[in-house]
Formats: C-alpha cells, structure tokens, sequence
C-alpha cells in the first residue's frame, strides 16, 4: 500500500452480518479498493460512511408553558458527522415557547448544513 | 456539622438513642408518661438499620438458651404482641415454625429442642412425624423425616410495626427526629446532663440506649465500655409473591453453632424470605450482598426445598445484626444517673422488643418515678391499603377522593392517597425508601421501574423538595442529578 | 361502581394497542374503548426519541414520537375512544374487566371482545441477583430514558450500561449526548444483543468500549454509586477468577430483558407460553379464552414498532369479528413448534381451516446468531417454507410465511416445525 493512503474499516450495518468492510483512499468505481462487502448495498454503504459519513441527530430542547417540559426534535437529515456534538451543544442553548406543532422549524439551517431541525412531536400550551 | 454552639438547644425529660424496633418500641411506652422525650435516629428514617434487613420471625421463645436474660424477655414479648399488634393496627400472623430433622441425629435432636421449649414456658410445641411434616409443608424435600412444630411463632412486616410504634409515640408527644446521629454524652457529678446530637443538643436527664449495632459506641460514651459489638452480616432473597404457595409456615434447619441458619419465611405481605447466611464482618456499613453469601443461602435453602431458583427473587438484601455480646444488657450502671442501656441485642431484636420497653419500663419507673398521663392513647388505625379494598370499598374511596383511583406502583397496586397520606404522617418520611416502607410502593417485581418518576413528582409536588434534592436513603443518595441541559452540574 | 359496556376493549394505549384499536374500528366495531394507565396514550413511543420507527408500515426512518402522532391521528379520527389514568385490575375469562380510574373510580367493562395490549417490563438487578450495596445510581435503560426524555432530568455523569441490547445502546448515545462520560457497554454474551447499527452509531462512534463475554460482579456504594467490577464470564456465563476489573462511575443502567407483563393474563386463567412469557395464541393472535386477544410486546418481545403495529392490526380486526359474533370456534389446531436453533414461535398454533384458505405470517427468533442459513417449515417431511439467510441473530426477529399451496402437506400434519439449519452441513 502506498504511503499515507488510509485505510477506513467500516461496520456494515443494513443486515445482521455486520461485515467488516475495508476502504483504501478513495472509492474506485470498479470497487477494486473495496474489501470486505458481500453484497452491493454493503459496498454502497461502505462508501457512503468512508468519504462523508452522516447521522441524523436527535434530542430534546426545553419548552415553556407546554403540558411538557421537554420537546423532542431531530434534524430533518442526516448531517456530517463530525458536527454532531457541535449540533447539540447549539441546541442545548434552545428554548421554545409553547403551542409547538410536529414538523415546525426549530433550528433553520443548524450550523450551515442546510438541514433544518425539526419538532418531532406537538406540545399544547397550557397557560401555566 | 457545625460546630456545636450553633446546634439548636432543646430540653427533653428523656432521650432515646437509636429507633429501631427497640427504641421505637421504648418511645411508646416512655409517651405513656408525664415525661418530654426525644427520639434520636442516625439515619433519615426511622427503622433503617438492623430492625429492617431481617426475616421478620417473631419467636416465642422456643429454642433460646435456657437461662438468659434474652429468655425471659422474648417469652414476654411475645405474651404482649397479639394486644399491641392490634392497637396498633399492624398484621400479624402466627403462622408456626417447623424445624425440620433430616436424620436419626437431628430426630434425636429434637427431643432435646421439645424440652427446652417447654422449660422455657413454650408447652405447647410437639414433635411430628414424616407424613404430618410433608402435609404441612408439600413442597418440603421428601428427606423429611420429623420436625419440631412451634405453633405461635409468627411473622409481622418489620418496619410497619417499628414505624406504627414511632408514630403512635410521636402522637402521643415523643419528638421523632431523624438525621440526628447521638455523638457526645455529657455526665457530671455521676448524672447525665446532655446529648450532642449532629444537629441537635439536648439537655436531658435521662438516656435509654437502643442504637442496635452502634450500642456499644453509645454506651462507651458515658464510660460504660465494657462490652464491644461487630456486624454479623446476614444475605437473603425476597422471592415473588408468585412464589407464595411454596412454603405454608416458617421453615428451619437445626440451629447451628452461629444460630438458627438459612431458613424460608413467608412474610405477611406474601412474598417468600430465604436466607440469612451468617457470616462475622467488621466494617458496621458493610451493607452489601456478596456472591458468596448469596450462593450459600440458595444452596443451604434448596436441601429443604428443592425448587428455590435464584431467578424466583424480585431482590436481595443483606442485613447486619449486632454481635458480640452473650446476652441482653439491660440495666443501669452503679453510679451513674441518667443512662439505661438496652443493648446487646443480637438476632431477637424485633421479638423481643415489646418485652424489652417494658424492663426498661420498670428501670425507668424506678429512677424517676414519673406521673402516667391521664390522656395516652394506645391505639393507631390500621392503614387499609387499595390492594386489600373490596371493590365497593374502593367505589368509596375514589367517590371521596380522586386520588385513590389513581395507582401509582402498579406491582403493588399503591394509588397516589396512600403516597399521600404517608408523606403527611409524624414521623414524616422525606425519601423514597421511607415511604416505600410506609406503602409498598417499590417493593414489586419492576423494582420501582415504573414508579420510581411518579413517587418523585408526588413528593417534589407535595413538600416543595426539589427533583435533585430527592434521596433514596437521606443525604448522599439523590436520584437525579441535575437537569438535562445543564452540564456542570448546576442544579 | 360505573358499569360499561363497549364491544371491543383495548388495554394499553402504546403502538399496539393504538393499531388494534384503529383496526377494530375499520372492521365495523361501533365503540372501540382503550384503557390506559398512564396520563397520556402512546405507551413507551414518546420517550424513544430517536428514528428507526415506521421502516416499514410507512416506509420512512421516523422518531417514536412521530411514528405514534399518526397512530394517535388515526385512532382519533376513527372515533376510537379512550380512558386515561385508568389501571386494569382483572380482566375475567367472561371478557368483564375491573380498572381503577382517577376520574371515574372504580369501574366494570363488560367487553364484546378484549385485545391485550400491556406491553413489558425491564428486568431488574434483583432478577439477576448481582451482588453489592444497594446504592442511588442504579436505573433501568428504559427508566432513564423517561427521566432523560420526558422529564428532562439526568441520572448520573460516569456511566456504565449492563447489557447491550438496543435500549442499552441507544441510552449510551443519549447520555453521551447530554454530557455525561459513557464508561463501557458490558454484554455478558459473546455477541452484541442489538442492532448492527447501534452498535456503530451509538458506542463506536463515541468510542464506548463494548465489553463482550462480560459481567457486572459487583456493586460498591453506600448511599450513591461509586463504582462496579466487571469481570469475564466463560461459556457457561460464570464469572472468571482473575479477570475483575474496576469501573468507577456513579451511575449504572441496566438494559438485560424485556419480560412481556401478563399478570392479568395468568389471573384470567389464559394459558402461557413460558418462552416468549406471553399467551399462546393461534393466527387470528386469539388466546386460550376465546374473545381475548393478544399482541405487541405482550404477546412476545418485538424488535421493531412496525411488528407491534401488525400484530396489533390483525388482532384488532380479529376481535372485531369476534364481537359481531363472526369469531368462527376453531377445533382442529396445527401445532408450531420450534425445531433447530429456533427459540420461539408465534403463533404456536394455526387452524387448519386458516392454512387452507390464506397466507399465514409466523415470526420467529433464532437461539444464536449463526450465517448462510435456511429458515424452513416442515409438515412432516415436507417442507412448506423456504428461505435463505446471509445472517440471523436472537436480536432481530424472522418472519416466514404458510402459504395454502402447500395445502395437501397441511391437510393431513399435527405438527409443524420451524428449523434455522446450516445450508451446507457441517461435520
């Protein structure tokens, strides 16, 4: 293997195998730097996590004058990995009011991504 | 704590050290006098230490050693414990205990037991013979072959009872106070003058003490140091309520030469106690079960009844029990006022408590001769639990209170009243294991699974604690430690 | 005491019962009740904030609580009514069932047709008898999760999780993300419980070490937890002298078993299968009571809502057809038993009479994980069922199917058994 190129091990996660697939630089489109996938979602998948792996996050912000004190949001898609504790610690400084309806918008384009975050669930107001 | 100058100062006739079945059982009978009295408890609640981690057998008095003063004491304990029971509104049942002989050696055995009992005032135990035992007992192991029956030795939930005399007594004037850990005993001119307490200081004259395994520290306090205890640690599994037809009464071994050994115990809530082990330790908060002790109790239990499992447990616990000391030391000292010592009390505790308060009692009449008051009242009502209500009982209840349909520990079948109703009790519990004595609430299969954030909303609700601030067992053990979007610990 | 009548009678509000009660009313129930103990409906969907919920009933990888917010939607707009705060007490084999409400107070239902719909418990530290103290400290996964999720409360800062079952992992990631240090996943298999992609998206990505083979061995802490041993278990799943190791952390999660919560199934007398810890029950998910029907997490653990959901819909349109009086009293039985490296079958019985006339789902769960396998039904020496599996494993459930083209094997056969066997034999 030529110097500095990395090689990414990957858990396959679409079946219970969870065959370990290894990818060398970067994916060839004939699959030869591919190592490891038995089938050709693993391989897609593979490629997928080694060049720009992505997660959705999803976790709660504080409401206020709601029947609940918290309200569970999540990003409407999967965003880099490597920005999701940067995600939540700007969420961790959220606060909404209630009525909160499911779908609204709580974070518009969180962090620059592109990717809204969203309320997963309603929250009436209560007045109190 | 503070320095002692800022402990709040106040006055009592009597202070009594430690509320266990002994001392709360002492508390009730000191509140049938004109006397202010004070009870002192180390931890958050009453009934925290040796009095709740038992098996929760009320001997008769059967196989103590002849001769001690233990003897004397349980025997008339027990003689008091069906009227006490019942003005207390506390269950108790005198299911019978069976010593099961599994050989010629142990038939013989227990010929030498029948005697004893009988010379000890217990006449009516009689030896039975392998078909009457496996009848009794059907899921005794077919190894049978006789048994020792004891008819009037009985069960009782611990902790209800030790709580009911606390309450009474504190109904009755005594001042409950917990987290108060007894720490200095001042004596002048051969009188007892004061208690210092962790946040209390009290000017007394006369101190009784019942701390259990911290007996021997107390009395070394005022110089009567003659005596030492250690922990005797016993393990033990509660079993499902499920699980209740295995045994019909009280089930024994042969005592051995470190006591009675692993036994089965129906308790009168109708789960299944298995155990003790009985093991000499030195730490006095060694409270944990091992792996060890826990195997020795299936195994020991399992020669009698086969079918034990470990996986029939909804938990376990282990229990220390003071040792040390060859039999009760009641009594004052030549030359010193003011101290009674109700200490030494070993594996007898909660039988022998009734018994106890009452030579405490004469010791007390002695030295102080105080007036009895015109207006004690001897009697708590029972708390009927949902779970025991008829359904038209329970119509009622709801009819008058909504908050009696609403079931809040479903294993046990506990609504948010009878939560209620603990928190509003004197002594008031202010953590979960204190009212999970008082209600239940906790003790079923989910283990406080699914009532644990419910018990907690109704406390934080009903007393102004905050959610952080909510124990298990007193300060150290709070649940929750902060909210969720505060990390670094600010609460 | 208030007495009710209604013709179908759901017990639970959570996924299951939401589907059987949405069914029940498409089937031409008129008053489809459901009781349920809790203030909400939903059952455990709202605390499970995270997606995997819906992949295949819609389609879409949603959250649990959008996944129940269109349950709930449906329900409501079905007209399917609802008892909060109302804890069933008895459920009679004459379908009368006894709750216990904080609005109404004690109350009788007279139910055309009952659908048990309980959902689990966590299995406890006292079930598995670890030995130690018994300090603060010490929660169940899914106990956590409700404090985390709904009440917005954390339970501890240094972590250690027992068991690597989803809930487990997806507790090590929630936690994580709330600030707390996630010590270790310690499994005492020598296979991870729960999904692949738990696995990866919730310890390895955070860099949680998950400890297979292992088990927690004690527990240390008087008044809080202070730490846990954690030792090696051989292949018996006895702890190894020597291998101990100390953890400190204050905080320990259990997530070792779901136990289906039938306790008002066994008082009504209804016979158990004492594998899955729920009801026996036949295609139409009917128990040994006739009219009282079981599904979800009560009848067998799921892996996926989207399995509860189904089991919910069949059952709730089969007591539907009960009550109208249309439940056909089945006699002739065809028992399904569990053959080679298969730990449990539901349904455990199919009527000969549903064999022949359509296709009958059966789900089942392997004992081991194992690969390049055949999951196969047999009649006899026929078999019925084929299909490969590049993998299998106890944490994610199968499902194969009975089809009436095998008529003439099912005519005649008593039994069938359901094997998960090596497609080439080994030596």
């Amino acid at each position: 293997m030529p110097e500095g190129v990395q090689r990414k091990d990957i858990i396959c996660i679409l079946c219970p195998k969870g065959c370990r697939i290894g990818v060398t630089g970067e994916p060839r489109e004939d699959g030869t730097n591919i190592e490891g996938a038995e089938c050709v979602e693993g391989r897609k998948h593979a490629v997928r996590e080694a060049t720009n792996p992505c997660r959705l996050v999803c976790t709660s912000v504080e409401v206020d004058g709601g029947d609940m004190p918290l309200l569970s949001v999540r990003t409407a898609q999967a965003v880099p990995k490597g920005k999701v504790m940067d995600c939540l610690r700007e969420l961790a400084g959220v606060r909404m009011a209630a009525p909160v309806s499911l779908g609204q918008i709580i974070v518009r384009d969180i962090l620059r991504t592109g990717i809204d975050v969203i309320a997963t669930r309603e929250v009436a107001k209560t007045g109190k | 704590m503070g320095p002692v100058e800022d402990r709040r100062v106040i006055d009592a006739d009597v202070v009594i050290a430690g509320a266990g079945s002994v001392g709360s059982a002492v508390a009730r009978m000191v509140s049938r006098f004109d006397l202010s009295a004070v009870l002192l408890e180390r931890e958050s609640d009453v009934c925290s230490g040796t009095s709740k981690s038992n098996n929760a057998h009320i001997v008769c008095g059967a196989d103590i050693t002849p001769g001690l003063i233990e003897t004397g004491i349980v025997v008339r304990s027990n003689g008091l414990y069906d009227q006490v029971t019942e003005e207390l509104g506390v269950p108790y049942k005198r299911i019978g205990n069976c010593y099961i002989a599994l050989n010629d050696a142990e038939i013989k055995r227990l010929e030498e037991m029948r005697k004893i009992a009988v010379g000890n005032g217990v006449t009516d135990v009689k030896i039975i013979g392998r078909e009457e035992i496996l009848e009794m007992e059907p899921h005794l192991t077919r190894e049978a072959k006789a048994a020792l029956f004891v008819p009037r030795d009985g069960i009782v939930s611990p902790y209800t009872l030790a709580i009911a005399l606390c309450e009474n007594a504190a109904r009755n004037g005594v001042k409950v106070l917990p987290n108060q850990k007894v720490e200095e005993i001042s004596v002048e001119g051969g009188k007892v003058r004061k208690v210092v307490a962790t946040g209390v200081v009290v000017n007394t004259r006369m101190v009784i003490n019942c701390a259990g395994l911290f007996a021997d520290e107390v009395s070394a306090m005022v110089g009567w140091n003659d005596f030492k205890l250690h922990p005797r640690r016993g393990e033990f599994f509660i079993l499902d309520r499920k699980y209740r037809y295995l045994a019909n009464h009280i089930v024994y071994p042969l005592p051995g030469p470190m006591g009675r050994g692993s036994t089965i115990c129906p308790t009168i809530d109708d789960n299944i106690l298995v155990g003790p082990t009985a093991v000499e330790v030195t730490d006095k908060f060694d409270r944990g079960t091992t792996a060890e002790g826990l195997r020795s109790v299936i195994s020991n239990v399992s020669k009698y009844y086969p079918e034990i499992r470990p996986w029939m447990a909804v938990t376990q616990y282990a229990g220390l029990r003071p040792a040390g000391a060859p039999d009760f030391i009641i009594g004052r000292k030549p030359g010193l006022a003011g101290f009674i010592n109700a200490a030494g009390i070993r594996s007898t505790g909660i039988s022998a408590c009734l018994g106890i308060a009452e030579r405490v009692r004469e010791l007390i009449v002695e030295e102080l001769k105080p007036r009895e008051k015109a207006n004690w009242e001897p009697r708590r009502a029972r708390t009927v639990r949902f779970s025991e209500m008829t359904p038209e009982e329970r119509d009622r209840a709801v009819a008058a209170d909504r908050k009696c349909g609403r079931v809040v520990c479903r294993c046990e079948t506990v609504t948010e009243a009878e939560i209620l109703d603990a928190i509003r009790r004197n002594p008031a519990p202010r953590d979960l294991d204190a009212i999970k004595r008082r209600t239940r609430a906790g003790m079923g299969r989910c283990q406080a699974g699914f009532c644990r954030p419910r018990v907690m909303e109704i406390l934080a609700r009903e007393t102004g604690m905050k959610m952080t601030d909510i124990t298990l067992r007193g300060p150290g053990s709070e649940v929750l430690t902060r909210p969720t979007k505060r990390p670094g610990g600010k609460k | 005491m208030k007495e009710y009548s209604c013709d179908v009678a759901v017990i639970g509000g959570g996924a299951a019962g939401l589907a059987a009660a949405a069914a029940a009313r498409e089937a031409g129930a008129e008053r489809v009740l459901i009781l349920e103990r809790d203030r909400l409906l939903g059952g455990i969907l709202p605390q499970c904030i995270h997606t995997g919920f819906g992949l295949v009933v819609f389609q879409e990888d949603l959250t649990g609580p959008e996944y129940i917010h269109r349950w709930l939607g449906k329900a409501a707009s079905l007209k399917v009514e609802s008892k909060l705060n109302t804890m069933v007490l008895e459920v009679g084999p004459d379908r009368k069932i006894l709750a216990a409400s904080a609005d109404e107070g004690m109350m009788a239902l007279k139910a055309g047709a009952v659908v048990l719909a309980m959902g689990c418990r966590e299995r406890t530290r006292g079930a598995l008898a670890i030995p130690g103290t018994r300090p603060a400290g010490i929660f169940t996964a899914g106990q956590a999760q409700r404090f985390v999720n709904i009440e917005g409360w954390m339970p501890g800062e240094r972590v250690v999780i027992l068991g690597s079952g989803d809930v487990g992992m997806i507790m090590a990631r929630r936690l994580t993300f709330e600030g707390a240090k996630v010590e270790a996943v310690v499994e005492v298999l020598p296979y991870v419980g729960g999904l692949m992609r738990n696995k990866v998206q919730c310890l390895d990505d955070f860099g949680i070490p998950l400890l297979l083979s292992h088990t927690v061995t004690n527990i240390r802490g008087n008044q809080r937890l202070t730490g846990v041993t954690v030792a090696k278990v051989d292949a018996d799943r006895n702890p190894v002298a020597g291998t101990e190791r100390n953890f400190d952390c204050d905080t320990l999660l259990l997530s070792v078993g779901l136990i289906p919560e039938n306790e008002l199934t066994e008082r009504c007398g209804i016979e158990m299968d004492k594998v899955t810890g729920g009801a026996a029950l036949d295609e139409k998910l009917e128990t040994s009571v006739p009219g009282v029907f079981a599904c979800g997490n009560v009848a067998h653990v799921c892996d996926i809502v989207d399995n509860v959901t189904q089991m919910g819909l069949t059952a709730g349109a089969e007591a539907a057809k009960f009550a109208a009086g249309k439940g056909a009293a089945e006699r002739d039985y065809v028992k399904i038993s569990a053959g080679e490296n298969v730990r449990y079958i539901v349904p455990q019985r199919v009527s000969r009479r549903s064999l022949l006339e359509r296709n009958i789902p059966v789900h089942l769960r392997v004992a081991r994980p194992d690969q390049n396998v055949r999951l196969s039904i047999r009649a006899g020496n026929e078999q019925v069922f084929k299909a490969p599996k590049k993998a299998v494993h106890p944490g994610e459930a199968l499902i194969g199917e009975l089809s009436p083209k095998s008529a003439d094997y099912f005519r005649n056969t008593s039994e069938l058994v359901v094997d998960v066997e090596p497609l080439v034999k080994r030596k």
